[in-house]
C-alpha cells in the first residue's frame, strides 16, 4: 500500500492506494490536484470561492457549477432527514460564537476572536430555490450557508473514485472522513483506527469495514476559546450554540461519505437519549458513540464492525 | 316522368317516417340494460422501505449497546487510516 499525506481542507489529508507504482503515483498527484481545485470551489473562508459568491447572492438566481449545485442539493435533502439536526444555514450562528475564519487561522489566534454578539435566527431552508434544469440556486435574501462537514465527505468520495481510476483499491481520508474503493490485496476489509476524542494519541477500537464510508464527528478537536467561554464548532440547529451532547464523538459506517459525515453529526447533536431514535428510524446506519468516560455505545449491528482479531479489555 | 318523380318523393318521404317509427318503437320496447358502477380503485400509498415504526422514546428498546475498548498495553504499528473527527 502507497501513502501521500498533506493538509487540505483545514485537515490532514490521507490517500493510500495499491496498484503498480507509476500509476499510482500518478494517481496522487491527479487527486492531491483535485482536491485543490474542489476545495478552493466549496470553502467559505475565501471570499472569491463560488460558495461565498452564492452566500452574497441572497434574493436572486445564482448559476451554480454541478459540484456546488450537488452538495447544497444532498445538504437540503438532509435537513428533512435528518429532523433538522443537521442543517447548512447555520452560518451565522457558528461566526457568532467565533468561528469565522479557518480552523488553523482560528487557533492560531491563542484564545480565539471575541465578537459582538449579532443577531441570528433560525433560517428554514425549505425556503432555498433548486432549478434542476439551469443548475440554479436562489438562497432567501440573508441566508448563507456552510457546506463545510457535507463538502468534505463529497469530495473524499469524489476524489476516490477518481484515484480507484489510477489503483486496484484505495482510501481517502480528509480529516478521518474517508472513503474506501476496492479491498486490499488478501483482504476481506480495510483496518480503521477509532481515535480515543479524549486522547487523540489513543486508539479505542479497530474497525473492519468493507468499501464505503466511514466519519467521525467530534466535539473535543475544533474547540477553541470566546472571550472565557469554551466554544466549539458543532451547532445545534435549535438553540443555535455549540450542542451540549453527552457524547464526545460519533462515527458512522454508510455506503456513502456524505450520510456518515451528516448523520455522525446528528448522532452526536442528539446524544444519547435522542440517538435512540434515531437508531429506530435508522436501521441501516451502524455508528459508534463514545461519551465523556471513553465508554462506547454502538448501534445493533455495530459490534460486527470490530477487528475479531484483537483482544479487546 | 312527373308522375314518377312524384311516386319517388312519396315512396322515399314514406320510408323515413316508417323506419324513424320503427326505430322508436324498437327502442322503447327493448330491454333496459343493466346498470353496473365499479367504485375506482384505491390507490394505498406505499410503505416506506427504509423507515420502521417510530416508537415512543419510553417504550423504545434499548438499541444501544456498550462496546469493548482496546487495552491500552497493547502495541501495535499505528494505522495510517484513523477516524477521529477534524
Amino acid at each position: 500500500m502507497e501513502y501521500r499525506e498533506f493538509r487540505a481542507m483545514n485537515s490532514d489529508t490521507v490517500l493510500a492506494a495499491e496498484g503498480a507504482k507509476v500509476s499510482v503515483a500518478r494517481g496522487f498527484d491527479q487527486a492531491q490536484a483535485l482536491i485543490a481545485s474542489l476545495e478552493v470551489r466549496l470553502t467559505r473562508f475565501s471570499d472569491t470561492s463560488e460558495l461565498s459568491q452564492l452566500n452574497r447572492s441572497g434574493g436572486s438566481w445564482f448559476r451554480a457549477s454541478d459540484e456546488l449545485f450537488d452538495v447544497t442539493r444532498l445538504a437540503c435533502d438532509f435537513v428533512s432527514e435528518t429532523d433538522g439536526l443537521f442543517d447548512p444555514s447555520i452560518l451565522d450562528a457558528l461566526e457568532n460564537v467565533g468561528y469565522d475564519k479557518s480552523m488553523d487561522d482560528t487557533l492560531r489566534g491563542a484564545h480565539g476572536v471575541t465578537r459582538p454578539a449579532l443577531t441570528t435566527w433560525k433560517w428554514d431552508v425549505r425556503m432555498i430555490s433548486l432549478d434542476c434544469e439551469r443548475r440554479a440556486i436562489r438562497l432567501p435574501r440573508g441566508m448563507r450557508l456552510d457546506l463545510g462537514g457535507i463538502a468534505k465527505g463529497w469530495i473524499a468520495e469524489r476524489v476516490a473514485h477518481e484515484l480507484a481510476r489510477y489503483s486496484d483499491a484505495c482510501a481517502v481520508s480528509a480529516g478521518g472522513d474517508m472513503f474506501m474503493v476496492g479491498l486490499p490485496a488478501g483482504g476481506t476489509a480495510w483496518s480503521v483506527e477509532l481515535e480515543d476524542p479524549r486522547d487523540p494519541a489513543r486508539t479505542l477500537l479497530i474497525l473492519r469495514v468493507e468499501p464505503g464510508a466511514v466519519a467521525t464527528s467530534s466535539i473535543t478537536k475544533r474547540r477553541w476559546l470566546q472571550g472565557e467561554q469554551s466554544r466549539h464548532h458543532l451547532i445545534d440547529p435549535r438553540s443555535l450554540q455549540p450542542a451540549e451532547t453527552d457524547w464526545l464523538s460519533v462515527t458512522v459506517i454508510a455506503p456513502h461519505a456524505t450520510t456518515a459525515e451528516v448523520f455522525a453529526k446528528a448522532l452526536l447533536i442528539a446524544g444519547s437519549r435522542q440517538a435512540e431514535r434515531i437508531a429506530a428510524q435508522r436501521r441501516d446506519l451502524v455508528f459508534i458513540a463514545v461519551d465523556r468516560a471513553g465508554q462506547m455505545w454502538g448501534s445493533n449491528n455495530a459490534k460486527e464492525f470490530l477487528d475479531v482479531a484483537i483482544e479487546y479489555a | 316522368m312527373k308522375q314518377l318523380k312524384k311516386y319517388l318523393r312519396a315512396m322515399i318521404a314514406a320510408g323515413s317516417i316508417l323506419g324513424f317509427a320503427s326505430g322508436w318503437v324498437l327502442i322503447a320496447h327493448a330491454g333496459k340494460p343493466a346498470v353496473t358502477f365499479a367504485p375506482p380503485p384505491i390507490i394505498a400509498p406505499a410503505p416506506s422501505a427504509n423507515l420502521a415504526p417510530l416508537l415512543p422514546l419510553d417504550n423504545a428498546p434499548s438499541s444501544l449497546q456498550p462496546l469493548p475498548a482496546l487495552p491500552q498495553t497493547r502495541s501495535m504499528p499505528r494505522l495510517r487510516l484513523r477516524t477521529g473527527g477534524s
